[in-house]
């Protein structure tokens, strides 16, 4: 009964393992992978692999729609490509997405599927089986002349492999080649010359990457006023996992070999200088080009950026010398002869007559000494808490889109203090506010936190000051405000100079100013206050000035 | 006469990799290129006359004569089949326009870059003696030749070219387009934040 239920070509038991063995040994690999499981529906892509766990998974609902049943062999060795070869590892995947949002964009569609199965099937093409099969995979999707509109791209791909191959024009193609070349003139020639070139490329995937795109790109639909998603045909598309939050904060910023593939793409023409942005612009590119809110991931951008934001404060943070408490020496250690001068309670008489025997034992003590407790485990003295307010008003970039050097500052203080062994606690504020407001020891909690962003007008929360001043009464932190004139403005209103007048008595509450001169009456208002002002030329030296005052206020003088 | 091809592209692509950087002698070349006739019953060009007609080859023309001269000289095989074939050609149809006129777009550097240029290269040479490829019909060949043919390649890519820079002054329009509605609304959301 079972069996019935399955599709014909699962009813033979030993086809699955035996494509599956074929896969493993096209790649020539002894790899240790879980053999594919079965499941997925229509929506879902043909097949997939996980690139962090390796499971490959093959959809029996569309292999069986389509008809290509006898074609695993090649469905399994594609999905084994991109493990062993193309992009290989989530982090280059990560890499490429952002060098692809940042070069060439095309919005609501991506390349990357495309250049990525390309390698591949090119090399699956080299075995005739795989190659046919391929072949029937592709002639399994829908090729009419109307369907080119849809996704001009994959038709495209679709020529570059009849060149690629040398199949009879339109084996793959059909009526959409004939319709695309109409569409597009020289598209064959084009695709020719892909196919040539894109090999001797290798080995730099960033190279073949920017030349991929840089000729693929003319295919997107303009029809749709490239502002919306053309039609994804490809079979094999979305065909991976996607990277996480880590890989995507390793990719904010080029890597050499990123760096060389433009040198040389701007070199041959493929792209013109106008389009490679300079180092602050392709960060910020990159950073945008995120998963974020838009893509339903919210928390990936949040968690990327965090990270990132982490890695740059560790440029300003040193690391702090130990600063140790000396131990009790209490451990018993070796033995030493006694000597006169020494204290005699230090003479250890049952390990003298043990040793020396009664006689010569009496005659020549030994004293037993003593090391400190483990030196490792010395206690700090040193506790402080800091309070961050951030000012992230709509005058500020949303640090998860654009480096906000701000942010920075506050992520560099942050770190710092709790390196030092001190508790954080932080709110951000612009016309409303958010606190994180449990004293915490996580880098990666606070630094988490300081990704929000709310945008809009300035409105320092005097109120939440006044609450915490009281509430801290025993053991007040420390508050840093990074904020611009619009804290004067805010202090001027209502009763809130007094909140800063008691929160600077209690404790010491350091004011970093954007934009700011000493011998600005706004800056010297609220030094007046009470408030001690650190004045900050521009935004960019937010993340120094912040790395100066946390080296003054956390690493103790020896 | 049918000519394998694959054996004559492999020949032809690793004796381009043996050429590659070495410089060329046309005295040697013309020398092993008449002697070659002679072996193969041909009759070979004075040598006035070949000085004469060779005087415009340029260095790339050379190198493409220097690779069919020694395929015939190391490919018994290739000499045998192509021998009563060269018989009915003169050494200009065979050789020089080949080299010359038929594929002076392909240099070396592109036959190691590409196997399609080889294989333009071999069925070019197989066309200009006179030649079949074995298991192909004549319209085959002749289809395939057109299809790869790298001055008509290059002629294609130019009308691409110019389409491209058509889409990308629209897609740039488009773009400028979209950025100025996104600065509008970012604009109008800080005024509202601000008020």
């Amino acid at each position: 009964m079972e069996a019935q239920a399955l599709p014909p070509y699962r009813r033979d038991p030993s086809r699955v393992p035996a494509a599956w063995k074929r896969a493993l040994d096209f790649w020539g690999m002894a790899i240790a992978i879980a053999p594919p499981q079965h499941k997925g529906g229509l929506n879902d892509p043909l097949a997939y692999i996980d690139l962090k766990t390796r499971d490959v998974v093959v959809n029996d609902t569309k292999v069986s729609a389509q008809d290509i049943g006898d074609c695993l062999e090649a469905i399994f060795a594609h999905e084994l490509g991109h493990h062993l070869h193309y992009p290989h590892s989530l982090a280059t995947q990560a890499r490429l997405e952002l060098l692809e949002h940042e070069l060439l964009p095309i919005r609501g569609y991506s390349l990357l599927n495309l250049f990525s199965d390309f390698l591949i099937n090119c090399t699956l093409a080299k075995d005739a089986t795989l190659q046919a099969q391929l072949t029937q995979i592709y002639r399994s999707m829908p090729a009419a002349a109307e369907d080119v509109k849809k996704d001009p791209a994959f038709f495209f791909y679709l020529l570059c492999f009849e060149e690629a191959w040398m199949c009879d024009p339109y084996a793959l193609t059909r009526d959409a080649g004939k319709q695309l070349e109409q569409d597009f003139p020289g598209a064959r020639a084009e695709a020719q010359q892909l196919a040539e070139e894109l090999p001797n490329l290798a080995p730099n995937l960033f190279t073949q990457f920017i030349y991929f795109a840089s000729v693929v790109s003319r295919y997107q639909p303009l029809e749709s006023g490239n502002a919306q998603k053309s039609q994804e045909l490809n079979p094999t598309a979305g065909d991976h996992s996607k990277p996480e939050a880590g890989d995507y904060a390793d990719a904010l910023e080029r890597s050499p070999q990123e760096k060389d593939a433009i040198k040389r793409a701007l070199g041959q023409g493929w792209l013109k200088p106008e389009q490679v942005p300079d180092a602050a612009a392709s960060q910020r590119k990159r950073a945008s080009a995120l998963p974020g809110v838009l893509a339903g991931d919210p928390k990936k951008l949040a968690e990327a950026m965090a990270i990132h934001y982490r890695r740059l404060a560790e440029r300003y943070l040193i690391q702090p010398p130990k600063n140790e408490r000396a131990a009790e020496p209490i451990i018993p250690s070796t033995l030493s002869a006694w000597e006169v001068g020494d204290a005699p309670k230090e003479i250890d008489w049952r390990a003298s007559v043990s040793q020396g025997g009664v006689d010569i034992g009496l005659m020549q003590p030994l004293k037993r000494d003593f090391i400190e407790d483990d030196p490792t485990d010395a206690v700090r003295e040193f506790r402080t808490r800091l309070e961050i307010y951030l000012d992230v008003s709509g005058s500020m970039p949303d640090p998860k889109n654009a480096l906000n050097p701000m942010t920075l500052a506050a992520q560099v203080l942050a770190m710092s203090c709790v390196r030092h062994e001190g508790q954080v606690r932080a709110l951000i504020y612009s016309s409303n506010h958010v606190k994180h407001w449990v004293w915490t020891r996580s880098e990666m909690e606070i630094s988490r936190f300081l990704m929000t962003y709310i945008g809009g007008g300035t409105d320092f929360p005097f109120a939440v000051l006044s609450a915490s001043v009281k509430e801290t009464k025993a053991s007040p932190p420390i508050r840093i405000v990074l904020t611009d004139s619009d804290f004067h403005a805010n202090m001027n209103t209502g009763t809130n100079r007094s909140f800063l007048k008691e929160a600077a008595q209690q404790g010491q509450f350091i004011t970093l100013l954007n934009g700011a001169q000493e011998s600005a009456p706004w800056v010297k208002a609220i030094a007046d206050a009470g408030a001690r002002t650190i004045c900050v030329a521009t935004m960019e030296q937010f993340p120094k000035t912040a790395a100066a005052l946390a080296r003054a206020l956390f690493e103790r003088k020896e | 006469m049918s000519f394998d091809l694959a054996t004559l592209q492999e020949a032809l692509r690793a004796m381009a990799l043996d050429a590659w950087g070495e410089t060329v002698s046309t005295e040697l070349v013309s020398a092993r290129l008449m002697d070659g006739l002679r072996d193969l019953g041909v009759t070979p060009l004075k040598d006035k006359e070949l000085k004469e007609i060779s005087k415009t080859f340029d260095i790339e023309s050379w190198r493409r004569l220097s690779l069919i001269v020694r395929a015939l000289r190391e490919l018994p095989e290739l000499a045998k089949e192509a021998a009563p074939l060269l018989r009915q050609r003169t050494v200009q149809q065979a050789f020089f326009d080949f080299a010359v006129r038929d594929t002076q777009l392909l240099t070396i550097e592109l036959l190691l870059k590409s196997p399609f240029r080889v294989e333009e290269l071999a069925r070019k040479w197989v066309r200009a003696i006179g030649g079949e490829i074995a298991g192909e019909t004549q319209e085959e060949s002749d289809a395939r030749v057109k299809r790869i043919d790298f001055g008509g390649v290059l002629k294609n890519l130019e009308a691409a070219e110019k389409d491209r820079q058509a889409r990308q002054q629209k897609l740039k329009e488009i773009e400028a387009e979209r950025l100025k509605k996104e600065r509008e609304a970012q604009e109008a959301y800080e005024r509202a934040g601000r008020e």
